[in-house]
């Protein structure tokens, strides 16, 4: 593209350190920005409880803003408001907040006018806006679904926080559109890259299901193990294979035990994604609540075709019901057991799918998205 | 003006425009700007804050011009002078549409806001769909100062693209500039400019516009906040929609023509009535000449969509009647407030006695359809105003009338009147009783006292207004209706009192005319010491220590009440302290859907309970304002302290759904829980939205159910179904449902008609029971249900029915408004049973309704016509309907209406599905439900 002008460019998170999906984010961009040319700065506002490794020589520096975890939010409600000690507590974590954006500041001052602050969570929002910014433009992420924050303290914080930055992206137009009618008119849309490139796509002849994410409430294995009780007498040949680890493990092999699964298998957790993918035929999401999946976006890239419950605009924007995957009314454990049996027992509608997939998400290619970020540094210069 | 010293960040607007955004500016030297924001001066008051707002925008690469006579510079506004002699608002737009230089260009007008981030986001929508028009949405301000949006914002609620007009002429509708961003070369290629002789230039500009775009953005995001509409005489606007018209005609095509016309008559025409009813009546005669005239050229099929009163309103325009004409605005744009006369003739109701000498006449004023003569008395607003009144002391004695209409308070009945008079914004009210005068047929004439000083008190909330309203009661309704004032100079703005003890609020009281034209009541200082002192009281309530204080306060007062007025406090002083308390063994504590009325199983078994006479206490639990119970019944408010004390010492608890979860039941009591219907939805642990609970949440469920000691089933399947998805653990009674006994026993076409004449139907019609279900959705809350079946149609095929509507109690019915007097709302009947004792046919989808009708045997049809959603993407169904509907499956309302005119036809082929239906579904109602169940709970036999 024309006029690859180099900035700075500082992308602010909770941590940087951390593997979570958002981290990941956070590295895969900065990777990407320092490609085009641009002098980018990971920012964390402090260290996580576990560190990942995101290997050395990268193209970018990292900074954390915090060596010792400051106090977490005090808001007393009620009555509570006139205890001088909460007052307190809550005068000394302003104090600690403000070390914290003077030393996001002194970072900031090094950058040249033009420069980006990309602020990905609101959390570290809070820091930015304590910070001097003079000079940079600011531009704030949610990466979850509007609906999710509204029904969490985040919706407040985002209105507040969030209300005066140049331009908050969202993951998909539905969620922007929302955020539009409910009173910001600074939203824009930015979707996640891909963060990984199939070289060929899967042949979706293996007779197994995956599912990879967290064992937590929110990423409802309990609600795909339903299902495949559902489904896996019709189909004694097939396995699910479930990768990931979290706090609900143990309640899910119970789980497992109460409703007399034999075919489904625990395999931990996997840096290998496309390996996984590449033995897989279909993808199942089964969560309660979503942002937008990357990994839905990483199976259709593999041509892996994909069972989802609607449960948030992302999935629907990824995945094209009747094309590329199967959408399920939230919750309906029956349905989505419906919709694995019509994928399991016809290979060439997953091949079908599969191709559609594939050539679906090139929009989310790294390139494209690139390309997206860089028309919104021009955006804000114009 | 001195621009530069003016303190931007200080200028207006909700919060959205901050002076920091003026960094320099970054047009690359020599280029044109991207954008051209004309400003045109039509108001030297309010072009500050439109400045402002134009001068604060993100995006930079924007030139402003500003087109006024002022001479004051500021250096990134460019003036432009307007041309010399009178100039219009069409010249100074224009002006700057000739000087601009931009790719594209804004037009706002003094006293409109631009969002801060407008221009940007305008321009990224125009880019991203390759559109040569975008447009965002406005909003206006409340009084208030909150963003309101208008009715043309649900054009903007999400982002799309169209090609062209063509795919969506509703936008057409928005008749606002400044909230839409054009090429500006589109703009000159076409010669597109502003009329210079009109009032509505803007409004032919945003025609032209759209009419000729190639692509057309739309972004719900806001980027405007408008004062007001264009405004001038009516005939300005008729002779720009007269040039808009012509110039439609030959670059749109018909369906956009079409779209235009009646976007004019469902947005403009109200707007234009009620600048002629509000005109002088020098100029009334000549605005609506013209206005009529416009409006007979129009073809006939824009007419055909129109809401009955809007075109009542334009045949009274034609025949230029201006007190009907008001009369219409009166309806339409102030709670359909009646100021006219309504007349009945030969069955058939007209909205006046003028015009029905000719057909056409009676045709368009012929009102019968809207069903004022069915409306409720709280529905009907009875237009009253006050003919006279003097003020003795603190005492306003005051005469006035009612407008009878339609005779709806019959000379015969006794009739109370009483003056209530309430503070705006609190429930408190104080009524003064009126005596009536005179009572006929046209009009009630009233009179009354009412002691000012003790009905009009500031209290320590500072009340300063209070509304008037009549209460006017007739066998036992009762309506509210505000009175007029609007156009009565005698009461408009007259002082009443003037008492010292109101300081420092004031100290006189006013008459005032609401904006909506009704008589009030306000408080205001008079004279130059209670204006100081309210003067310096207001100063003081809102410093900012004060206010602070004030908030203080505000916390403390909510804690305390909370914690004297919160269920969970209430909850643990019951767990920890009521339920010691020595039981009342013979205490029964009744609720209904969580007190929401007299009615279903709770009712019937009380009644049997009640029959047997062995000195049972009964207690009902209601959560709004209690029915007329009988005697030695005791109510109480759900929720509140008595009711906590009730449950704690009661022997009994009988309930249909599940009392607040809160509450532990000691294992002295004895609950019986008697459901409130069987299952073909999915109910309880099978439902998608319980597996997707936490595990604390089943968990608490499971508890609630577990309290119960009884359950009532009807069938096996009930059996089969409820008792493992509810998990019920209580000893199931198979006696079948107390509410249905009187199904199974009145069968006889006597005991029918009674019941017909307690509810007040029509013995001989035939009665359509129409139930159907709450479809659930994503989203929460209150739904609005609209019929789908043609009630037109149906007048015309079945003129002998009566269709019954009872929706359920989540959702709103919204009868269309030509609703007719075939069809009926019931939905605010208590009981339902009564209803099905006396229809002839139900009609229902999904509706447990359909298992307790089964015991009458009379034919029941199945109105499913969103079947597959319903079953396959909500909760989940026991059964498939089509297989078991014990009558036709109908998916329209074509079908519907076809099945209920051959009723004879068909009844026979579905006899044995129906029986089939009843053994399946009811085979334990056999009319002996209530007594079997008293006997097993409370006179312990061994039984069901």
């Amino acid at each position: 593209m024309a006029d690859a002008r180099s900035r700075d460019v500082f992308i602010v998170a909770n941590n940087v350190e951390e593997m979570g999906g958002l981290m990941r984010f956070a590295h895969t961009l900065g990777r990407l920005l320092s490609e085009q040319g641009h002098n980018v700065r990971l920012v964390g506002i402090v260290h996580p409880q576990q560190t990942f490794d995101y290997g050395h020589d990268l193209p970018y520096t990292t900074h954390v803003l915090h060596e010792r975890h400051p106090p977490g939010p005090v808001e007393p409600k009620g009555l509570a408001q006139l205890n001088p000690r909460l007052q307190a507590k809550r005068a000394a974590r302003s104090v600690i907040q403000r070390l914290g954006a003077r030393r996001l500041t002194r970072l900031l001052r090094t950058a040249q006018p033009g420069g980006i602050v990309i602020v990905t969570q609101i959390f570290a929002m809070e820091w930015v806006r304590l910070a001097n910014t003079h000079g940079l433009h600011v531009i704030g992420m949610s990466h979850e679904s509007f609906s999710a924050s509204k029904a969490s303290t985040r919706y407040r914080r985002v209105k507040r926080y969030y209300g005066d930055v140049e331009r908050l992206l969202l993951l998909t137009q539905a969620d922007a559109d929302d955020w539009a009618l409910d009173g910001l008119s600074n939203v824009g849309v930015m979707p996640n890259p891909l963060g990984l490139e199939a070289p060929e796509l899967s042949p979706v002849d293996a007779n197994v299901v995956v599912s990879l994410g967290r064992f937590s409430w929110e990423k409802g294995f309990d609600l795909l193990l339903d299902a495949w009780a559902e489904v896996t007498d019709r189909f004694p040949e097939w396995s699910l294979h479930l990768y990931g680890d979290g706090p609900d493990e143990d309640a899910l092999r119970r789980r497992c035990e109460q409703l007399g699964l034999t075919t489904v298998k625990f395999c931990g957790r996997t840096t290998d994604v496309p390996s996984v993918l590449m033995a897989a035929s279909v993808y199942a999401l089964s969560s309660r609540h979503e942002g937008m999946p990357v990994v839905l976006t990483e199976a259709l890239e593999f041509g892996v075709p994909c069972v989802a419950f609607d449960v948030s605009p992302g999935v629907r924007e990824v995945v094209t019901h009747g094309k590329d995957g199967l959408v399920v009314a939230p919750g309906n454990t029956s349905r989505f057991a419906d919709a694995l049996a019509t994928l399991m027992s016809n290979a060439d509608l997953r091949r079908e799918y599969g191709r559609h997939g594939h050539e679906s998400v090139q929009r989310y290619a790294p390139a494209a998205i690139v390309d997206r970020w860089e028309r919104e540094f021009r955006l804000l210069d114009r | 003006m001195d621009w530069a010293a003016v303190d931007w960040a200080a200028m207006g607007g909700a919060g959205a425009f901050r002076a920091d955004s003026l960094g320099p500016v970054s047009a690359r030297r020599g280029d044109d700007p991207e954008v051209s924001v004309v400003v045109a001066d039509s108001d030297g008051a309010a072009i500050d804050r439109t400045l402002a707002s134009a001068l604060a925008q993100s995006f930079r690469s924007l030139e402003i011009l500003l087109v006024s006579d002022n001479r004051h510079d500021h250096p990134r506004v460019r003036r432009i002078a307007p041309p010399i002699g009178a100039v219009s608002t069409g010249d100074l737009r224009n002006a700057g549409l000739d000087a601009a230089r931009g790719r594209r260009i804004l037009f706002v007008d003094a006293g409109d806001e631009l969002h801060r981030h407008a221009c940007r986001n305008l321009v990224v929508a125009a880019e991203d769909a390759g559109a040569e028009v975008a447009v965002g949405r406005w909003v206006r301000l409340s009084t208030a100062g909150r963003p309101v949006d208008p009715p043309v914002a649900e054009l903007y609620r999400q982002t799309t693209a169209f090609a062209a007009l063509d795919d969506e002429p509703a936008l057409l509708r928005d008749a606002a500039l400044c909230n839409k961003m054009f090429d500006l070369q589109m703009l000159r290629r076409h010669g597109v400019r502003f009329d210079d002789n009109t009032a509505f230039s803007g409004r032919g500009v945003v025609g032209r516009a759209l009419a000729l775009a190639g692509g057309i953005a739309v972004t719900p995001q806001q980027v405007a906040i408008r004062d007001a509409d264009e405004a001038g005489p009516v005939s300005d606007l008729v002779m720009e929609h007269r040039a808009l018209d012509e110039f439609l005609a030959g670059h749109a095509s018909p369906r956009v023509q079409l779209a235009k016309q009646v976007s004019f008559l469902t947005e403009e025409l109200p707007l234009a009535l009620a600048i002629v009813a509000a005109g002088s009546d020098a100029d009334t005669p000549a605005a609506l000449a013209s206005l009529g005239s416009y409006l007979e050229a129009l073809p006939a099929s824009t007419f055909e969509q129109l809401e009955p009163l809007l075109n009542l309103g334009v045949f009274l325009v034609r025949q230029g009647d201006v007190d009907g004409v008001r009369s219409v605005v009166d309806y339409l744009a102030h709670d359909r407030k009646i100021t006219t006369r309504l007349v009945q003739r030969d069955g058939r109701v007209y909205w006046s006695d003028r015009h029905l000498d000719t057909a056409e006449g009676r045709r368009m004023l012929d009102v019968t359809t809207v069903g004022f003569q069915e409306l409720r008395l709280s529905q009907l607003h009875l237009e009253s105003r006050v003919d006279d009144y003097h003020v003795k002391g603190a005492r306003l004695v005051v005469r006035g009338h009612t407008i009878n209409q339609l005779g709806r308070l019959p000379t015969d009945s006794s009739v109370e009147i009483a003056l209530v008079v309430a503070p705006g914004r609190s429930s408190r009210r104080e009524v003064a009783p009126l005596t009536l005068v005179a009572h006929t047929d046209d009009r009630l004439d009233w009179e009354g006292t009412v002691d000012l000083s003790s009905v009009v008190r500031p209290g320590w909330r500072g009340y300063r207004s209070w509304t008037l309203r009549l209460r006017l009661t007739v066998a036992g309704e009762s309506s509210l209706v505000p009175i007029s004032a609007y156009d009565d100079p005698r009461i408009a703005d007259v002082r009443l009192y003037s008492r010292l003890r109101w300081y420092p609020l004031g100290n006189a009281l006013r008459t005032e005319v609401t904006p909506r034209g009704n008589l009030a009541l306000r408080l205001v200082p008079e004279g130059a010491l209670a204006s100081a002192v309210e003067r310096v009281f207001r100063v003081l309530l809102t410093a900012s220590l004060a206010r602070r204080m004030l908030e203080t306060l505000g916390v403390l007062v909510r804690g305390l009440r909370r914690l004297s007025h919160g269920t969970e406090t209430k909850a643990r002083i019951y767990r920890d302290l009521l339920v010691r308390l020595p039981q009342d063994k013979k205490s029964v504590v009744f609720e209904n859907h969580m007190g929401q009325s007299y009615s279903d199983n709770p009712r019937y078994v009380f009644e049997e309970l009640a029959r047997r006479d062995a000195g049972f206490k009964a207690i009902w639990s209601f959560a709004g304002d209690p029915p007329p119970m009988p005697e030695g019944v005791r109510t109480v408010p759900r929720n509140s302290w008595r009711y906590f004390l009730a449950l704690a010492r009661a022997g009994y608890w009988v309930d249909n759904q599940g009392l607040p979860p809160a509450i532990t039941k000691p294992a002295r009591t004895r609950y019986l829980q008697t459901w409130h219907g069987s299952a073909l939805k999915r109910m309880g642990e099978d439902t998608p939205a319980f597996r997707s609970m936490p595990e604390d949440r089943q968990e608490r469920h499971r508890e609630m159910v577990a309290r119960w000691d009884y359950f009532v089933a009807r069938s096996e399947h009930d059996v089969r179904t409820l008792v493992p998805a509810l998990r019920v653990r209580g000893e199931v009674l198979r006696s079948g449902y107390p509410r249905n006994d009187p199904l199974v026993q009145l069968r006889s076409n006597e005991q029918r008609a009674a019941v017909r004449d307690e509810l007040g139907l029509p013995r001989d019609a035939v009665l359509v029971l129409y139930a159907p279900t709450f479809r659930e959705t994503y989203s929460k809350g209150r739904q609005d249900f609209t019929l789908q079946v043609d009630l037109d149609q149906m007048f015309a095929k079945l003129p002998e029915h009566v269709l019954l509507v009872r929706t359920h109690y989540l959702q709103r019915l919204r009868l269309p408004a030509a609703a007719h007097a075939v069809a009926r709302d019931v939905s605010h009947f208590p009981d339902i049973t009564p209803l099905m004792v006396a229809a002839d046919i139900l009609v229902t989808d999904y509706s447990s309704v359909m298992f307790d009708f089964a015991n009458t045997g009379r034919p029941m049809v199945f109105f499913a016509y969103d079947y597959d959603d319903y079953v396959h993407s909500e909760r989940g169904v026991y059964f498939e309907l089509a297989e078991k509907a014990p009558g036709p499956l109908v998916h329209t309302g074509e079908e519907l209406l076809q099945a209920l005119s051959t009723v004879d036809a068909w009844r026979p082929d579905y006899e044995e599905r129906y029986q089939k239906f009843v053994a399946e579904f009811g085979e334990y109602d056999t009319g002996q439900a209530a007594r079997q169940v008293v006997d097993r709970v409370f006179f312990g036999s061994a039984h069901g």
